[in-house]
């Protein structure tokens, strides 16, 4: 069918980026609704829509195309920021604060030491690590143990938003895959400054951290002067809000680039202002929902299509093991975190469900290692990349079967909603 | 930093659009023009600001933005519902002078066309250079321009010619693009008859492919604008790399799918992403057209030759002048004519940035000389005009004059 429609009167037709655009819309809307009757979010349907429709599934899109396409990827995240500030109100920081400060402490000081021990046991079947001396695989393992440690919080987003999810477990997510996201990155530049001087022989620089916390510092800054412009323009603007979005998330997106901030964070305290310091937080909340229904098809659908099927298949049984160990931990110092900060049991049950997942995130600090360290990194992030596909495909439906247990869904939705409702929408 | 200028200009024009108050009158009448100058003082020929790369980087937004206002067009133009509110003998009389009042107009609009784009031969401008591109270009515009007179509410006949005229106004535009296809000289790797064949084709299976995917008229709105997004960018994304006019597709899906129950649901459920998505391909438009003298001649030409043929239609449709109000109305344009042009154009039709350029200068002229015209009266904006702010759409009954 397809190929006929590729083929005027003989003549090939591509149908570029834009084609793409559509094909994942409509294959994600399907596989959406499909994965939605067989009781999985559909954001796993739209997944699996890329992953089959991506250059390693039937190639009905091409490399070139899911570059292109990865245009949607600043905006959909921006989205996902602003919803996730505008979420945190001051009264779910004041009930949450305890439980996200133990959990997250619990995963860092438990996660990373224990994934780069295993990363440094299971070495020796690793053929890219041989010729490295033992001080430099510990620093390649603690790298390791850092990626481990990194959530989706894209994915936590969309699930919260696809199954309109309420209670303490939501909540909880919502707080700790924040504050792990802004956790991870001082921590990945220790790593790498380590392994740096480790490998390529480089001397350590302690000013990194000084240009990190000021980053960050900029970063939280221009998050509130950012969510300031906001709220002004959803007072002045009151009739092209969906296109003032689109504007705003690409323009800040490009801002924050130019000026080195951490988009995610700039968005999430833009967010966050809208929403505590200013009466348009629910404005923000409806036009950023109403942006975001096919934007988020074709971010996760594009997600999926980027999957190294090959990778995979090839890394599949150190990855499963990668994959079980990570998830094991998981649970392990989640249930220890909620135990130290006295939650109520449903969280301590089921408080790890959220972050089983990883994508864009891990990826992108992935390739951030095979720039920096060519002879060991372009490995690792394959071996990275085949780890992030099984969390990504098991994370969002482990997370909704978690909110499901803990009886946090809305009353009409059995697990996520039946309807025609879209992730997002 | 280009990228970044480009979006707070749009930010900023959105808050304008938003503002009624800030751009009441005059102004809000002249948003058109002024989109359209705005895109080409942007544009790498004017200022600068955009480079040429940017510029051909936003071609896809473009094809996905003709397309989609092409469905909205196409939707609207099948709309029965003011007619149902005259008489059955009053609704067949205005038929008839519908039917004739829309021949006549049209024929002279494409006449007039005509010898409009011969104009720059006999000043030894740059020419359409052969008979079919000049015939299917005088089509285009001929077509998309003329649009359907209005009439005044004076009595119940009026009102159902005026509805049967809304019913076929834009109808005209798919009409003319469609033959069109035929008639100009092949540049797609289809022959033309096929070219028009796969475009028609292509419509129809984009209207099957939304009544599919998007489920009933009782089905949720978010899975049906999900699903027309995903079938015009399937459609644009094939027809653009195909060398095809999508937005003729897309008129000729909209229309189809306007004489269903989903229709009027699909109409009434993407009436708010009309006006930015005109915001938008009005300001590309202007942004990738190049302006010569030619086409200023042409376009120029274009406007008094349509504001010839809407005073007589109009005079002769209600028996009487029209009355200020009612011309400007009528010659205030819509955005069918830079759709259809902007559409070939990224079809990669010879000549195809002429058109274009002639078809935006035919509309700025309109624009214009529609404010000039109505100015100090309370004319309203025609059914697919940029400038409709939200007080008077909502405040104009059904029955009132509209194109």
């Amino acid at each position: 069918m397809l190929r006929t429609l590729r083929n005027f009167d003989g003549v090939a037709v591509h149908g570029g980026p834009v084609f793409s655009l559509g094909f994942l819309v409509i294959a994600g809307a399907v596989f959406g609704k499909l994965a939605s009757a067989a009781r999985l979010p559909k954001l796993t349907g739209f997944l699996v829509a890329g992953i089959l429709a991506g250059p390693q599934g039937f190639a009905i899109l091409n490399v070139d195309d899911v570059k292109a396409l990865s245009l949607i990827n600043a905006l959909a995240l921006a989205l996902i920021a602003l919803q996730a500030g505008a979420e945190l109100t001051l009264g779910t920081l004041q009930r949450t604060w305890r439980s996200v400060m133990w959990s997250s402490l619990s995963q860092t000081s438990l996660i990373v030491p224990v994934m780069a021990l295993l990363f440094f046991a299971l070495s020796g079947s690793m053929r890219f690590l041989d010729g490295l001396d033992t001080a430099s695989v510990v620093a390649v393992a603690v790298i390791w143990g850092v990626l481990a440690l990194t959530r989706s919080p894209a994915v936590t987003l969309a699930i919260l938003s696809e199954t309109r999810a309420r209670g303490p477990l939501a909540e909880h997510a919502l707080g700790v895959v924040v504050l792990l996201d802004v956790l991870v990155l001082p921590l990945f530049a220790a790593a790498m400054a380590v392994a740096r001087g480790q490998i390529s022989g480089q001397a350590f620089e302690v000013e990194i951290f000084a240009h990190l916390a000021q980053d960050l510092f900029a970063s939280v800054c221009a998050g509130t002067a950012f969510g300031l412009v906001v709220a002004l323009l959803l007072r002045v603007i009151t009739r092209e809000r969906v296109l003032m979005v689109v504007v705003v998330g690409y323009g800040i997106t490009a801002l924050s680039a130019y000026l080195r901030y951490d988009t995610l964070l700039v968005f999430v305290v833009a967010g966050f202002v809208v929403m505590n310091l200013t009466r348009f937080g629910p404005d923000l909340v409806k036009t950023s929902e109403q942006t975001s229904a096919g934007v988020m098809i074709v971010f996760f659908a594009t997600a999926g299509a980027k999957v190294d099927l090959v990778a995979l298949q090839q890394l599949w049984p150190i990855a499963l093991a990668f994959f079980f160990a990570r998830a094991i931990m998981t649970i392990i110092a989640c249930r220890v975190g909620h135990r130290l900060a006295n939650d109520v049991p449903v969280v301590t049950r089921l408080g790890f469900t959220p972050f089983i997942s990883q994508a864009g995130v891990t990826i992108g600090l992935a390739t951030i290692v095979a720039d920096v360290l060519p002879d060991v990194g372009k490995a690792l992030a394959t071996l990275v990349i085949a780890v992030v596909g099984l969390n990504e495909l098991a994370g969002p439906v482990i997370f909704t079967l978690g909110l499901k247990k803990a009886g946090e869904l809305p009353p009409h939705v059995d697990h996520v909603d039946h309807g025609d409702h879209v992730v997002g929408g | 930093m280009s990228t970044i200028l480009v979006l707070l200009l749009l930010l900023s024009i959105a808050t304008l659009a938003s503002r009624p108050a800030a751009l009441s009158g005059l102004l809000d009448r002249l948003l058109t023009p002024l989109l359209i100058m705005l895109g080409i003082g942007c544009a790498p020929g004017g200022l600068a600001l955009l480079s040429s790369s940017l510029v051909e980087s936003l071609e896809p937004a473009l094809a996905v933005g003709v397309t989609w206002l092409g469905i909205l067009i196409g939707l609207r133009s099948a709309s029965r519902e003011a007619s149902r509110q005259a008489g059955r003998a009053d609704q067949g009389r205005a038929s008839l002078r519908a039917a004739i009042v829309v021949v006549s107009s049209t024929s002279a609009s494409v006449l007039l066309a005509m010898a409009a784009l011969t104009a720059p031969h006999l000043l030894g401008l740059r020419r359409y250079d052969n008979a079919p591109l000049l015939a299917g270009a005088a089509l285009i515009l001929g077509g998309a321009l003329v649009g359907s007179p209005p009439i005044d509410r004076d009595n119940r006949i009026e009102l159902a010619l005026r509805s049967r005229l809304i019913d076929v106004g834009d109808l005209i535009a798919v009409a003319c693009a469609i033959v069109a296809l035929a008639i100009l000289p092949p540049w797609s790797p289809l022959p033309p008859s096929m070219a028009a064949v796969v475009v028609v084709g292509s419509g129809l299976l984009l209207a099957l492919v939304q009544r599919l995917l998007g489920g009933s008229a009782n089905g949720d709105p978010a899975t049906r604008t999900i699903a027309l997004l995903g079938v015009v960018a399937v459609g644009a994304g094939l027809l653009h790399d195909a060398g095809l006019p999508s937005a003729v597709a897309g008129l000729v899906a909209g229309a189809t799918l306007g004489y269903t129950e989903l229709g009027r649901v699909l109409r009434a459920a993407l009436a708010p992403t009309e006006r930015p998505a005109r915001i938008v391909v009005v300001f590309l438009v202007g942004t990738m057209m190049p302006l010569s003298l030619t086409s200023l001649v042409v376009g120029g030409l274009l406007a008094a030759g349509q504001l010839v043929v809407q005073f007589v239609a109009t005079s002769w449709a209600v028996g009487h002048r029209p009355s200020a109000r009612v011309l400007a109305t009528g010659l205030s344009s819509s955005s069918a004519p830079l759709v259809v042009a902007a559409s070939y154009a990224l079809a990669g039709l010879p000549e195809g940035e002429l058109l274009l350029a002639t078809a935006a200068v035919a509309v700025v002229t309109m624009d214009v000389l529609a404010a000039a015209i109505g100015l100090g009266t309370r004319w309203q904006f025609p059914a697919g005009a940029l400038s409709t702010p939200p007080s008077a759409a909502q405040s104009t009954p059904p029955m009132v004059v509209q194109r």
